[in-house]
């Protein structure tokens, strides 16, 4: 398997329309490092499902171009459906068949058959959890059932990518936590998973690489950590300090001039340090060094959603790390 | 192209098809207009019935039987392709499961490829069955008999049945590439075959009418010109009439089959084969137009779906 599993160059997507044009991808480069979990992130209509789709050959580019597992996305995009395990968003399936009759159908589509199309629909069905639902029509199925038959029919041909589009949109919270455990044990195993989501607290902590997409456009794109200590460097470091004691005006001044301080604010017994540089260890022995006691000393952690609107302000870089 | 791909799309359309109510309701109708059929012709009490126009004592049974038969093939075979066409691509991409296949690695065209096998092959069983039901309820309850002749035209009649129920279901198919929603490839689909099949039969009626009215007589005419008359206007009549629907498959299907119906009752296989081939040379025109109507849309469909943008 090449090093980068997907690379794609100025990938372009216009959708041409009566009386109007619709940019869903703009000149996307984006690069995925095999054995990694990449969360394609962005709000809805961010271009996420038109990128996937053109990965596999579904929807063919305006411009630009790009590889997967080293196939090209125009010429050879069967090879890539060969060897990529693909869960479309909104995908359904034969609702008056049973889940073996529709991954049967989908195993015979990828060239499986007799025992070895048994014994894969079995492995892949308890992998899932569906056991047990086997021989009950997917008409009677629930959205959380769907996705991770679903799931179950990427899983079918042993891929070493799999493509997961908005994999967790409209189930419940239950339904989301087993399939994060299913996205977990599949990274274990070393494969490659690309999620393109909009939910960033429920998939975004799975991540160990991301790209985040707004309008058609990668904002940011690298590893997960790169990504922060980045974000960290660039938006500054807040930190919540809460004293056990009143604290005199006398100790804003003094913080201030630790340097690289942005703002201080205090209420009460309460700190609230922004600075550009990390000052935990220098807060900290200042205050202590005061006689303060320290009832609680954090700082604060920023969250993917934070990442998010720090780059799509564009206040940030296209590439980290 | 992979044929095993087409292979497994078509087993797996036929036996979806095979599965679904309305292709059991199919074979009953169709057995019901069979037996219906059979039974009208079969009134040979007909013939002994007095002040009966002697035109109608000198139809056979056989040939009142396809003639009834036609008629209802004309009606229903037109709504048979649509029923199989209207939902063969836009109900895969409403439910989502265009998506589960195309992602898988199958080209576009062996998938409708596949589907149009498929919808052949079941629209060939439904005819074929129903015909073998009906003829054996026929013989049994009214104890007809089958010749060579009339089992030779039922295979002709199935042949281009077939062919012209196509012809209806690649229309519907090609509504059902270019359309998301299957509620509207419906809609349009009967919409075209009702405009074709009744609503077109009386316009043109209604304009033929406006454009060659009947003769007025005065009173004075001899008989003989009256006749003459009324002849002439019959036969500018009818003119006007396959000009005008010339360009319906329906018509086009019942000139071809009322010529089979024609061939000559009791003759060899060989004589019988020979006057087929007539009539059909005979009636390349027709038999070319069925053709063209399956065809294009057929080729339509693909050139569209082929190219069609999924996002």
């Amino acid at each position: 398997m090449p090093d980068l599993v997907i690379e794609t160059y100025e990938l372009t997507k216009v959708f041409q329309g009566i009386g109007q044009r619709i940019v869903a991808v703009n000149e996307v480069s984006i690069k995925v490092p095999s054995g990694v979990v990449f969360g394609l992130l962005g709000p809805n209509g961010a271009g996420k499902s038109t990128l996937l789709s053109m990965l596999i050959g579904l929807t063919l580019p305006t411009k630009g171009g790009g590889k997967v597992l080293g196939y090209d996305i125009v010429k050879e995009s069967l090879e890539i459906r060969k060897r990529v395990g693909i869960l479309p968003e909104r995908i359904g399936f034969y609702e008056h068949l049973t889940p073996v009759r529709n991954l049967t159908l989908i195993g015979k589509l990828n060239g499986l058959s007799g025992k070895e199309l048994e014994d894969r629909i079995k492995h892949v069905l308890r992998m899932v959890g569906l056991s047990e639902h086997m021989h009950k029509n997917v008409g009677a199925f629930s959205r959380g059932m769907r996705q991770r038959l679903g799931l179950a029919c990427a899983l079918l041909k042993d891929p070493d990518l799999l493509l997961l589009d908005e994999p967790t949109a409209g189930i419940d919270p239950e339904g989301v936590k087993v399939f994060r455990g299913l996205v977990r044990d599949l990274s274990r195993e070393g494969r490659t998973i690309v999620i393109s989501t909009h939910l960033l607290r429920e998939l975004g902590p799975l991540c160990t690489h991301i790209a985040i997409m707004k309008e058609g456009r990668i904002l940011v794109q690298g590893a997960v950590k790169e990504i922060f200590e980045d974000f960290l460097l660039k938006r500054g470091f807040t930190y919540d300090i809460s004293l056990s004691e009143v604290a005199d005006q006398g100790i804003v001044e003094e913080i201030k001039e630790l340097g690289n301080v942005v703002d201080v604010q205090l209420k009460g017994r309460d700190l609230i340090v922004r600075s550009k540089v990390d000052l935990g260890d220098e807060l900290y022995d200042m205050l202590t060094k005061r006689g303060y006691r320290l009832r609680k000393f954090t700082m604060r952690k920023p969250t993917l959603e934070d990442v998010f609107l720090y780059y799509s302000r564009g206040e940030g870089t296209n590439e980290v790390g | 192209m992979k044929w095993d791909n087409i292979k497994l799309i078509t087993s797996f359309t036929f036996s979806d098809n095979i599965r679904m109510k309305r292709t059991f309701a199919l074979v009953v109708l169709f057995v019901i207009l069979f037996v219906a059929s059979m039974r009208l012709a079969t009134l040979t009490v007909l013939r002994r019935m007095p002040g009966l126009p002697k035109a109608l004592i000198r139809i056979s049974p056989q040939r009142l039987f396809l003639n009834n038969l036609l008629s209802n093939l004309a009606l229903l075979l037109p709504f048979i392709g649509v029923m199989f066409g209207y939902d063969a691509i836009s109900g895969e991409k409403e439910r989502g499961t265009l998506r589960m296949i195309l992602t898988q690695p199958i080209y576009r065209d062996e998938f409708l490829i596949g589907k149009f096998l498929g919808a052949l092959s079941t629209i060939a069983f439904v005819i074929l069955v129903s015909q073998v039901i009906a003829m054996g309820v026929s013989m049994a309850i009214y104890g007809i008999g089958m010749s060579m002749d009339l089992l030779w035209k039922l295979i002709l009649f199935m042949l281009f049945s077939i062919l012209y129920s196509i012809s209806w279901y690649a229309i519907a198919l090609l509504i059902s590439v270019i359309s998301n929603r299957t509620s509207y490839s419906a809609l349009i689909s009967i919409a075209i075959a009702l405009s074709i099949i009744i609503i077109a039969p009386i316009l043109v009626s209604v304009y033929v009418t406006m454009v060659n009215p009947p003769p007025i007589f005065t009173g004075s005419e001899s008989p003989s010109t009256r006749q003459n008359a009324i002849r002439k206007w019959l036969m500018e009549t009818q003119r006007l009439r396959s000009s005008l629907m010339s360009f319906s498959p329906d018509f086009q299907f019942q000139r071809l089959l009322r010529g089979l119906i024609g061939i000559s009752n009791d003759l060899s296989f060989q004589a019988l084969l020979s006057e087929t081939a007539n009539v059909l040379l005979g009636s390349t025109l027709s038999l070319t137009y069925l053709v063209l109507m399956a065809l294009i849309p057929l080729i339509a469909s693909f050139m569209i779906f082929v190219k069609q943008e999924l996002k």
